[in-house]
């Protein structure tokens, strides 16, 4: 088991320096994805998803803790990486408008990691190497000539996709990659993505905050809240029994659309309250302020993280070993 | 039979750009009934928005042009009001909350003075003369019905200092000052997160039950329309391709396009491969003629190409514009 973990994090914290105070974004972490796997990593806007890709792609450096890539510590900019590691780990972003250069055609877009890692030699393979990964993404060769303002959103995304395609890595890092396109969109994408990481093997740490596609495709899924994660499990005993007060409330806040559905939901918890402040987080457990089961000592102590089922963990003072 | 509110009949209305003219919506037909909850679903670009803009007449006129049809409130013909009349019914009657509560508050001003400012000029208070005093009181009044804690000091913030769930609470507070006959909610909860965008829905549905005013409630989150409306329309690149009572609708869909929308949603239940609908919604300088859909349709016959479908009813409240029926 150990030994097949392709990325392992270890008490990750990143913090941000501010006029305001220290934003704790990332505030002790600690997850691993195994080879082939796919970890589903939730929470809503603010809860530090996005600081976590961005520090295991080299964006950031850890304030502390490790980071591990098959073994070996990574925890630095990616200045300071090596190329065959920076080759192994993409990322595709969420704004698929914003990630690509309006002025360059996908065919120039798509070469660049090509020849940043001299992955082509000459330039005939070049043109061959860029029709492949396009017919892989499903897109027709002849947009190699084509400009992103030219393109849909869906479509921009898959030359996104493409681009981190490109190096042949082993572990993408998706940050909501289709909270931006219409569901109609999301559905195609979804399952080309799914196609590509078993014709590829590839490893996925997938963000985003829609936990019914988390059920669709996660194998796993990483439950967060202020810079920490609160519960961990596998995706048919996270959703068969969710433990945490606030995953059982994003659990019975999420519409859904057939009875059948509303059946599988927890009991309705009301939802209260916002996410505060990473500057100031509340003492104790960080949730206590929004917690329908609040306690005395939750406003006091910070839980630990527990293991009530096999690879099932928790974050919370209601449930004791 | 009671008058509906709301009624377009046949609308159509083209946008003038460089390229031409943009034939953006092709026949709405839309109803609101008194009290009623409507849901209107459809994908981004499908002239949701467009519709409810061009009802406020709020659309840019020198841009924009209805080339065909009325819409009816309250048995005048908003198209035909003069700007006064018009100013009235935004003024009274109807108000809207917008996507982006962000960008739909004035930055430079605290919410005390935007939100007074739409008390003191809705005729209610003006009728009755009343002072800054008891408008002041009304808005906190107001604050409190939205659910906000400490209104008396949230009256003196700025928009900047309040978080996005409280700032579209701010919205609905303005909304419903303004508002006796209609509101209209134009995705009040897509930039919020899934937590927040539930307590806003409760909030809308709650207020909408206890206040007795209808609403529409545009979406394109199948899932939140389904919890809060009675009836749902959905559109397809510029006009209604179905509409039923939202139970009927989601149990048993019929156009094929509404089929698909469904399916392309990931379940709860992990059952069922999510299918996408494959192509694009088509442009509106060129659209295809006849039924829009045809080009994406898996069951497209020859006279979908030709003549636009009309709508056709299949059973009581439940009409569909397809040539399957």
């Amino acid at each position: 088991m150990e030994n097949n973990s392709i990325l392992k994090v270890e008490k990750l914290k990143k913090y941000f320096y501010t006029r305001q105070g220290i934003v704790k974004a990332v505030n002790g972490v600690s997850f691993t994805i195994q080879e082939g796997e796919i970890l589903g990593l939730v929470g809503e806007s603010g809860s530090g998803k996005s600081t976590i890709a961005y520090t295991v792609v080299g964006m950031y450096k850890p304030t502390e803790g490790e980071i591990l890539y098959r073994g070996k510590n990574i925890g630095t900019r990616a200045l300071y990486r090596s190329m065959a590691l920076k080759k192994e780990i993409q990322i595709v972003f969420q704004d698929p408008g914003g990630s690509l250069n309006p002025r360059r055609n996908i065919m120039q877009i798509i070469e660049v990691p090509l020849r940043a890692h001299s992955l082509v030699d000459e330039c005939r393979n070049l043109y061959t190497q860029v029709e492949k990964l396009l017919k892989m993404v499903e897109l027709p060769v002849s947009y190699m000539f084509k400009y992103p303002n030219m393109i849909g959103g869906g479509e921009k995304q898959m030359v996104g996709i493409a681009r981190a395609l490109a190096t042949n890595p082993s572990l993408v890092v998706l940050d909501e990659p289709t909270s931006a396109l219409d569901v109609s969109i999301q559905a195609k994408i979804i399952n080309m993505l799914i196609r590509l990481q078993k014709q590829l093997k590839l490893s996925y740490l997938f963000i985003t905050h829609d936990l019914s596609l988390m059920k669709n495709i996660a194998s796993r899924v990483a439950i967060m809240y202020l810079g920490k994660i609160c519960e961990t499990a596998p995706t048919y005993e996270f959703f068969r029994n969710p433990l945490h007060p606030y995953t059982q409330m994003l659990l019975s806040s999420i519409p859904v659309i057939s009875d059948e559905e509303e059946e599988l939901k927890p009991k309705k918890i009301r939802s209260l309250g916002e996410i505060p402040s990473p500057v100031n987080i509340p003492s104790g457990c960080s949730f206590h302020l929004r917690c329908p089961w609040k306690k005395e000592i939750c406003i006091q102590e910070d839980p630990k993280s527990l293991e009530i089922e096999k690879d099932h963990f928790v974050r919370c003072h209601v449930y004791k070993k | 039979m009671q008058n509906p509110l709301l009624n377009t009949k046949d609308l159509y209305l083209q946008f003038k750009v460089y390229g031409g003219n943009l034939k953006v919506l092709n026949g709405v037909d839309f109803t609101v009934w008194p009290g009623e909850r409507v849901g209107l679903v459809g994908e981004t670009g499908c002239g949701k928005t467009t519709t409810m803009k061009s009802i406020l007449r709020v659309l840019p006129v020198s841009q924009s042009k209805v080339t065909k049809g009325e819409i009816i409130f309250k048995g005048k013909d908003i198209l035909k009001m003069s700007k006064t009349e018009i100013q009235q019914v935004r003024k009274e009657r109807i108000s809207m909350i917008f996507q982006d509560p962000t960008a739909s508050l004035n930055p430079v001003f605290t919410i005390g003075n935007q939100l007074q400012d739409v008390i003191k000029f809705s005729k209610v208070s003006k009728k009755n003369n009343i002072g800054n005093k008891e408008i002041k009181a009304q808005a906190i009044a107001m604050l409190k019905k939205v659910s906000l804690p400490d209104p008396e000091r949230m009256l003196k913030s700025f928009p900047i200092q309040l978080s996005g769930g409280m700032r579209q609470r701010v919205c609905i507070a303005m909304a419903l000052a303004s508002s006796n006959d209609l509101m209209i909610a134009d995705e009040p909860g897509t930039s919020l997160d899934v937590t927040i965008k539930d307590q806003i829905l409760n909030l809308l549905s709650e207020l909408v039950k206890n206040t007795g005013i209808s609403i529409i409630l545009i979406s394109h989150a199948l899932g939140a329309v389904r919890n809060i409306t009675d009836r749902t329309y959905v559109m397809y690149a510029g006009y209604m391709v179905e509409v039923a009572k939202t139970k009927e609708l989601f149990n048993n869909p019929l156009h094929p396009y509404t089929k698909g929308l469904l399916n392309a949603i990931p379940r709860l239940t992990g059952k069922g491969k999510m299918k996408g609908i494959s192509g694009y919604i088509p442009g509106y300088l060129d659209p295809p003629t006849g039924c829009r859909f045809y080009p994406r349709c898996q069951d497209a016959k020859i006279v979908c190409k030709k003549k636009k479908p009309p709508f056709i009813k299949v059973s009581e409240g439940h009409e569909v514009a397809c040539w399957l029926f």
